[in-house]
């Protein structure tokens, strides 16, 4: 069978960089075949799926790559990529135009265009959201809608970048059955993950990455290397100091109803917890309940120590690291960043300073005191976003979603950061999230928030 | 700004400089109909729409930058019903975009310097009044009543738009020593 | 346990936000909605035009006549009226007094009232269109007009209203909870407007920036621009198997704003 992708020898360094970020790769995927790509970030992932679709211009480059089977269709396009963000590439207001834009660009005559929009859509499941604004979709829905949208284009090869990374279980499972049916009908896919999980049903070959070069082969997933799983040690609660307590609060919106119903919830000082709930299952407006950005509809809420609290009064008590922190980074050096909070808490100098490196020691990137905080990697943004809610020691740290885009050794970093952060001041630890953690052992309680409640499990 | 895309609006701008001139005009639209909501000041709309004005062409160094802003903001406003005017709404973004192309041909650093910033913003925000004046002028209003109705009504416009300027040069310094825009 | 404090409910805050603007689309049946766009636009320039030209009393009064029974025929409210009109009232004003200040007082009355009542009469019909005419006509209409780069630009840029109001909230409440005074009361002094600048501006345009890559690469993905047309499909006239038609929903995009 001749193969839908062929990549021989081929090398990539981009302009200005020291190294390439491809190196010798050599790479050939059949149709109706799923190749899983996997490494480390920065190992060359998404730099592979873009040399594959053609989109990279300014480096330099070597070797071949041949997309495609002689004798294809000629009104559709050979490789269409989905990117890792769903939402930044989704580019029109309403379902059915966000699908039609592809063959738009193509030129393809109007009349075809609305039968490839429904088809895209019914290979996807979305069918019955062609009417719908995007605004209205849930992440997974979008993350199906960009692969439509690139369906639409009718290619044979479909590039896959990270399309799982900010689903919930049953958001991925939709996800997998899709994938499933593209394959099932001879398109070819070529997808970059960390999460080797879900794709065991799917994925033909995995490829793992290192240093821009292929590194291994295989059949099965590799394992990944993660520290020696311990249950969680140190300081544990008293169970006497109570750092946040919420009783019936109940929240809802219009248009959507209720969100939270009647919650209870009471942590003590030094706990670790993991919130688990499903995209949706409202952990987000639990968080911006809890910190005073929303007024429930009833309910009490009581959070290192201040009842009915304003954002204004957490400081210094309450740090919270949003979904992509590295959107709150601004200052010109990572000290100052790390400091700003403390500055705000009118520290001393000399205090300032010591918390400051103690800090970025807890997170190893104290050797990056002085550089500009904009110019990091992603995983060292991370940390440095990190640091900086951890440095004034708050009695409770909230962590929204805080793996997104982390590979599992930055992963089990994070989990070792907070767990020492414990140890050290006895910090409370919420993470909340919509995937298990990197480490099951590492909370000592596992809440879930489903139907606006909280269990424990 | 630098860009990795090959496609090319208009000869003149890559993909990305041309969708992030887009997003300039995106947050007029944004901080418009916040302030409009919140406060109820004449003139304020000028503070932002001068500041992302200016700081399109700041980030995007090739001419029509600032007019591109102006159009595609003026076309959303009109679409989405934010001012009286209709499809005039175009030109009273568009003009303010032009003066500060035009000033940026003159003076390339302009977005770097916040005494030139000031000026030009003044002048833009006192420019995009010309449209009330040309409807003013085919009424056929007295010369100076409508030059008197022009100083009142652009006066709050030319301070905000001023103060908005003034701080496009520090967030223009930050973002080249970050190395994110050329 | 020591007794919580009960944290009154609040009923407004959580409900989308309500635009309070004039001009706005009012969505109800009336023969003007069912115009297009492309009639009222011509009949309002007709009408724009005939306010420039009018020069005599009567032909004004004829003119507010007329444009008073377009604007009712279009099931507009008095109350709507009334705040659509604010503004040229208050402008009225101000001509009237600098009439007055020219020529007199009983003599500067009549060329203020004509003068502004001609600039009434020049936008009301722009703001009868705004008012009959849906934001997804107005685009169906804008795209068929523009060039399709333009076109892509505009729209583009609209989508993306909803995605960066709330990335604005979110980097917000990040940075409050930080110690950046951003709370709404805390904007109005001007101390605030440096952590305006450096805690929410600056990473919101640096987000930007980052999205603007990432959009520029989707659409290149995607092969836009690759020719030099692009074909141009209707969303309205799709219909789905189950025979739901698409329409955007104006007041989703409002809702945002």
């Amino acid at each position: 069978m001749a193969s839908l992708l062929e990549i021989q020898n081929f090398s990539y360094t981009y302009q200005g960089a020291p190294g390439p970020a491809l190196a010798d790769i050599s790479l050939a995927v059949n149709p109706g075949e799923c190749v899983c790509v996997t490494g480390l970030s920065g190992c060359g992932k998404t730099t592979l799926l873009l040399a594959v679709k053609g989109l990279l211009y300014q480096g330099a480059a070597s070797g071949t790559i041949t997309v495609g089977v002689p004798g294809a269709s000629s009104n559709g396009s050979t490789a269409g990529m989905v990117l890792q963000n769903a939402e930044s590439q989704i580019l029109c207001t309403a379902v059915s135009e966000e699908v039609a834009f592809g063959p738009e660009n193509l030129c393809v005559p109007a009349e075809e265009i609305g039968d490839r929009v429904e088809t895209a859509l019914q290979a996807v499941g979305l069918n019955e959201y062609g009417s719908r604004t995007v605004e209205q979709l849930s992440l997974g829905q979008k993350q199906r809608l960009a692969i439509a949208s690139v369906l639409s284009m009718q290619p044979q090869l479909l590039l896959l970048d990270e399309p799982t990374s900010q689903l919930d279980g049953p958001g991925k499972i939709q996800l997998l059955e899709v994938l499933q049916q593209l394959k099932s009908r001879g398109h070819a896919l070529l997808i970059t993950e960390h999460d080797l999980g879900p794709l065991h049903q799917i994925a033909d070959w995995f490829v793992t990455m290192e240093n821009g070069a292929i590194k291994n082969v295989t059949r099965k997933s590799p394992a990944h290397i993660a520290p020696e799983a311990t249950p969680s040690s140190g300081r544990r609660s008293s169970g006497i100091t109570r750092v946040l307590a919420a009783r019936n609060l109940s929240l809802a919106y219009t248009g959507t109803g209720e969100v939270l119903k009647n919650l209870n919830i009471t942590l003590a000082r030094g706990e670790l917890i993991h919130l688990f709930g499903c995209n949706g299952a409202g952990k987000s407006s639990f968080l911006r309940c809890v910190t005073g950005f929303l007024s429930p509809q009833s309910g009490e809420v009581e959070i290192a120590g201040i009842a009915g609290p304003r954002p204004e009064q957490l400081l210094g008590k309450v740090g919270f690291l949003f979904q992509n922190p590295q959107r709150q980074l601004f200052e010109d050096t990572v000290f100052a960043e790390v400091s700003f909070s403390l500055k705000r808490m009118r520290c001393d100098t000399g205090e300032v300073r010591q918390r400051v490196m103690d800090a970025l020691s807890l997170c190893s990137v104290d050797h990056l005191v002085s550089r500009s905080p904009l110019t990091l990697s992603f995983g060292e943004q991370h940390r440095v976003a990190l640091a900086s809610v951890l440095a004034p020691q708050p009695e409770l740290l909230l962590l929204d979603e805080p793996f997104a885009g982390l590979d599992f050794p930055q992963r089990y970093k994070i989990l070792g950061i907070l767990s020492e952060l414990r140890e050290r001041c006895g910090t409370t630890v919420v993470i909340v999230s919509h995937d298990r953690l990197p480490d099951p052992l590492w909370a000592d309680r596992v809440l879930i928030l489903e139907h606006g409640a909280i269990e424990c499990n | 700004m630098t860009g990795n895309t090959k496609a090319m609006v208009w000869k003149r701008f890559n993909l990305r400089e041309a969708i992030w001139l887009g997003f300039c005009a995106t947050f007029i639209i944004i901080t418009r109909a916040a302030l409009m909501l919140k406060l109820n000041i004449p003139g304020h709309a000028m503070f932002f729409t001068m500041f992302f004005l200016i700081l399109g062409r700041g980030c995007v160094q090739r001419m029509g930058a600032a007019t591109l802003v102006g159009l595609i903001a003026g076309i959303m406003c009109t679409m989405l019903g934010m001012g009286k005017e209709g499809p005039l709404l175009i030109i009273k973004f568009v003009l303010p975009g032009i003066i500060v192309d035009a000033a940026a041909l003159l003076y390339s650093r302009l977005a770097f310097s916040i005494p030139a910033c000031v000026i030009v913003g003044a002048i833009a925000a006192a420019f995009r009044y010309a449209t009330s004046m040309g409807i003013d002028w085919l009424v056929e209003m007295d010369y100076d009543i409508m030059l008197k109705k022009a100083l009142i009504g652009s006066t709050m416009n030319i301070l905000f738009g001023a103060a908005g300027s003034a701080l496009v040069p520090l967030v223009v310094r930050r973002l080249k020593a970050h190395g994110l825009i050329s | 346990m020591a007794p919580l404090n009960v944290i009154k409910p609040s009923a407004s805050q959580n409900q989308p936000r309500v635009n309070g603007y004039a001009f706005q689309y009012r969505a109800v049946d009336s023969p003007v909605h069912r115009m297009g766009a492309g009639w009222k636009l011509l009949l309002g320039t007709a009408l724009c035009a005939a306010a420039i030209g009018g020069t005599n009393p009567f032909l004004l009064a004829a003119l507010l006549i007329v444009n008073a029974g377009y604007y009712f025929l279009a099931r507009l409210s008095v109350a709507e009226l009334a705040r659509d009109l604010w503004f040229f009232l208050i402008q009225m004003a101000v001509v009237i007094v600098l009439y007055m200040m020219r020529y007199g007082v009983p003599e500067g009355i009549w060329p203020g009232v004509r003068t502004s009542l001609r600039i009434l009469l020049f936008f009301l019909p722009g703001i009868i269109l705004l008012r009959t005419t849906r934001i997804s006509q107005m685009m169906y209409s804008m795209r068929r007009i523009l060039p399709y780069r333009l076109a892509f630009l505009v729209f583009t840029s609209l989508r993306f209203i909803p995605f960066f109001a709330r990335e604005v909230r979110e980097i917000a409440m990040a940075q409050r909870l930080r110690g950046a005074h951003l709370a709404p009361r805390e904007l109005l002094n001007p101390r605030n407007w440096q952590d305006l600048m450096n805690c929410l501006l600056l990473p919101l345009i640096i987000r930007a920036l980052k999205t603007a890559d990432e959009a520029a690469l989707s659409a290149e993905a995607r092969a836009f621009g690759s020719y030099p047309k692009r074909s141009y499909w209707n969303s309205a006239n799709y219909q789905n198997s189950s025979g739901k038609t698409a329409a955007v929903n104006d007041m989703e995009i409002k809702e945002t704003l």
